[in-house]
């Protein structure tokens, strides 16, 4: 049972990175209805600008962290006023291809900047462990978790609850209404951005805080990993994500400590197919008709 | 209004072109330098090496190591007055491609330096793009050094031969280190989507069975994985008392870091990959006491290695690894093989490889009949956070 408990918090510790960078890739679906595969490089962008401001400006922890998420944010909106808003007439295709383009302008633009040798970096987050039994749950753990689920609640009370939120959830369902309707669509599409990268900022601040070490490619991975959270817990759904990251990182290490190290993927994306067969939309996603 | 947008996407498209063309010339000149004219100087002529290798992207390191330090021996030697050939005296000239790691990227640098005049090769670096180009090198029967290519049939044609040890090699090397220090429980935990990494375990894992010892967890891991916590959990479950991680710096310092994290004090052995994993790290404090396989390092207080660690360093500010250290030897190799074959001939090069002994940095190399070096096998312990060598009995 003890084993089983600590596999399982290690599945929590990876699984709430995912959901955290879920959430961004959730937020911007279900607004923009695009997927934005650049996400997981905002991470990476996230984690060097924090680095620049720690380690070589020398600033406070909390001012570095502060920048960093405005420093993401300004750079989704920029990303999306450059890249994505001069195709929102374009076919779906298109707008994807960019993401990906997007992705690979800014590994190689931090490769050029940075280098590709690994740069270590102390984390800033000192809390030290919680002890239970013999189990042992590490202080960022319990920090990535807890910032994960304050940020899915208050997306969700955003979203359904406020002036800008009914704007969003307008602006997903039909851009030329909405705009009837007196809401600045373009507005509207570019503050998702900035609350979808200043999410990707925060991640990068967590994630480097757990792994302490950055390279240009740092994104990628975890960028994957979460966008099959957000699929699998319904693309568009807040909670979906939440509840999509964790299962993910739970069944990874689960399945890495009681079945094999080497199936582990094939049987997440095992589960990801059977999950998508059986309710096309995702665990909590809405089942949208598409009207003709 | 369309006319003037005409003439402006023509204007960019001459820039674009423009830059594409001058961009591939400047990068020539750089690596080239001087190679103008056949006879400059005392020398009756040149002889180009090239190489291939990762400089952009992850593997970016290895790649860096052998383009600067295969330029350094070149210019050693060039400055000591070139190869005697016969009765010639050639200057030697360096050329390098960028592979990125990729097999197909690998083959078109390939075909760019042989475009280029090249008459012998230091490389490939990584296994994998290597492998992408042995074929077509043996077509062309061009001697081919490799500084760093440890995969077992990556030198299984006659004209391509290796300065480092092979996976096996060292699999076997550390099966045979675990026992001398008398470990009967061994962990092991890999990349499984590295041949290197597989590849290496599963010599290991042999031997071991061939011995009293026993493996009690068999953990993989999947490309750029920077979480190990699971792995490293089941393994402290299994009652290990030494782990074997045949894996590159990068994840090296992840699974020590994590293994500290989770309060693990098992030592670890590891492979040539974890050269340079204390510069990566945080904490020096959680390698300490690991043990790992390498022909060189840094610390060797041997005159000649620290002779060419402080040109590397004058070189790039930066500590040199052994796949520079290995590449440096592979360029010292060429030259005997020049000075021994007396001839520039491809098929007179192969041939001396097998004759040649050279006294090299990463220890003295002479050739089997396979292309495989026979040298000293060195073992590296951190202690008090730094490298420290001492060689296997």
């Amino acid at each position: 049972m003890v084993r089983f408990l600590e596999q399982f918090i290690n599945g929590l510790s990876v699984g709430s990175v995912y959901a955290l960078i879920a959430l961004g890739y959730t937020m911007v679906y279900g607004i923009a209805r695009m997927i934005n595969f650049a996400h997981g490089d905002i991470i990476m962008v996230g984690a060097y600008v924090l680095y620049v401001c720690k380690s070589i400006i020398g600033l406070p922890s909390i001012v570095s962290v502060i920048v960093t998420i405005v420093f993401c944010s300004l750079l989704g909106i920029t990303i999306e006023k450059i890249a994505y808003k001069p195709l929102r007439k374009a076919p779906s295709l298109a707008v994807l291809i960019t993401a990906i383009g997007m992705s690979f302008l800014l590994q190689a633009l931090s490769l050029l900047i940075f280098g590709a040798n690994p740069i270590t970096f102390p984390s800033v987050i000192k809390v030290s462990p919680i002890y239970i039994g013999s189990i042992t749950i590490s202080g960022i753990t319990i920090i990535t978790f807890v910032v994960t689920f304050i940020c899915m609640i208050g997306l969700t009370y955003f979203v359904n609850n406020t002036k800008a939120g009914s704007a969003m959830r307008a602006a997903s369902e039909d851009k030329p209404a909405a705009e009837l309707m007196g809401i600045n669509v373009n507005r509207t599409i570019s503050m998702v951005f900035a609350i979808g990268s200043a999410l990707a900022g925060v991640a990068g601040f967590l994630y480097i805080s757990q792994y302490q070490s950055l390279m240009p490619t740092l994104g990628a991975l975890p960028g994957i990993k979460a966008f099959v959270a957000a699929v699998l817990g319904g693309i568009g759904s807040i909670p979906g994500a939440m509840l999509g990251g964790i299962m993910l990182g739970v069944i990874e290490s689960l399945s890495k400590a009681y079945i094999s190290t080497q199936l582990a993927d094939a049987i997440v994306f095992g589960i990801l197919v059977i999950v998508l067969i059986v309710k096309p939309s995702g665990l909590l996603g809405k089942n949208s008709i598409e009207k003709v | 209004m369309k006319k003037v947008s005409k003439v402006f996407s023509f204007a960019i498209m001459l820039i674009l072109a423009l830059a594409l063309v001058t961009g591939c010339g400047s990068d020539k000149a750089d690596d080239k330098e001087s190679q103008g004219g056949e006879a400059q100087g005392d020398f009756d002529g040149e002889f180009i090496i090239g190489g291939f290798g990762p400089i952009t992207g992850d593997a970016a390191q290895y790649g860096l190591a052998v383009m600067n330090s295969s330029k350094i021996a070149v210019d050693e030697i060039n400055a000591a007055g070139g190869v005697k050939v016969g009765d010639k005296t050639y200057k030697l000239a360096h050329t390098f491609e960028d592979d990125e790691a990729k097999p197909d990227v690998a083959l078109a640098a390939y075909n760019k330096l042989m475009d280029d005049g090249v008459q012998a090769i230091v490389g490939g670096v990584t296994s994998g793009s290597h492998m992408g180009v042995v074929e077509d090198a043996y077509n062309d029967n061009i001697l081919m050094v490799s500084p760093s290519v440890t995969v077992d049939n990556g030198i299984e044609h006659p004209n391509a031969f290796r300065t480092c040890f092979t996976d096996s090699m060292q699999g076997d090397i550390m099966a045979k280190y675990a026992l001398s220090i008398g470990a009967k429980k061994i962990a092991v935990i890999y990349n499984q989507a590295d041949e290197y990494s597989t590849g290496i375990m599963q010599v290991f894992v042999d031997a071991i069975k061939d011995s009293d010892a026993e493996i009690v967890a068999n953990e993989g891991f999947e490309a750029n994985a920077t979480d190990m916590k699971t792995q490293l959990t089941t393994i402290r479950n299994s009652g290990a008392d030494l782990i074997f991680a045949p894996v590159y710096y990068q994840a090296a310092y992840y699974i020590t870091q994590q293994a500290h994290e989770l309060g693990m004090d098992i030592p670890f052995i590891g492979t040539d990959g974890w050269d340079g994993v204390l510069e990566v790290s945080v904490d020096p404090a959680v390698l300490e006491g690991s043990v790992f396989q390498t022909p060189f390092t840094y610390n060797d207080p041997n005159p000649a290695v620290q002779e060419y660690v402080k040109k590397y360093e004058e070189e790039t500010g930066e500590k040199p690894n052994q796949f520079g250290a290995n590449a440096y030897d592979a360029v010292y190799v060429v030259k005997a093989a020049l000075e021994k074959a007396g001839s520039i001939e491809s098929e007179d090069l192969i041939a001396a490889m097998h004759e040649i002994e050279v006294d090299g940095i990463t220890g003295t190399i002479s050739f089997n009949e396979n292309g495989e070096p026979k040298k000293d096998v060195k073992l590296i312990k951190i202690v008090d956070g730094e490298y420290e060598l001492f060689t296997l009995e």
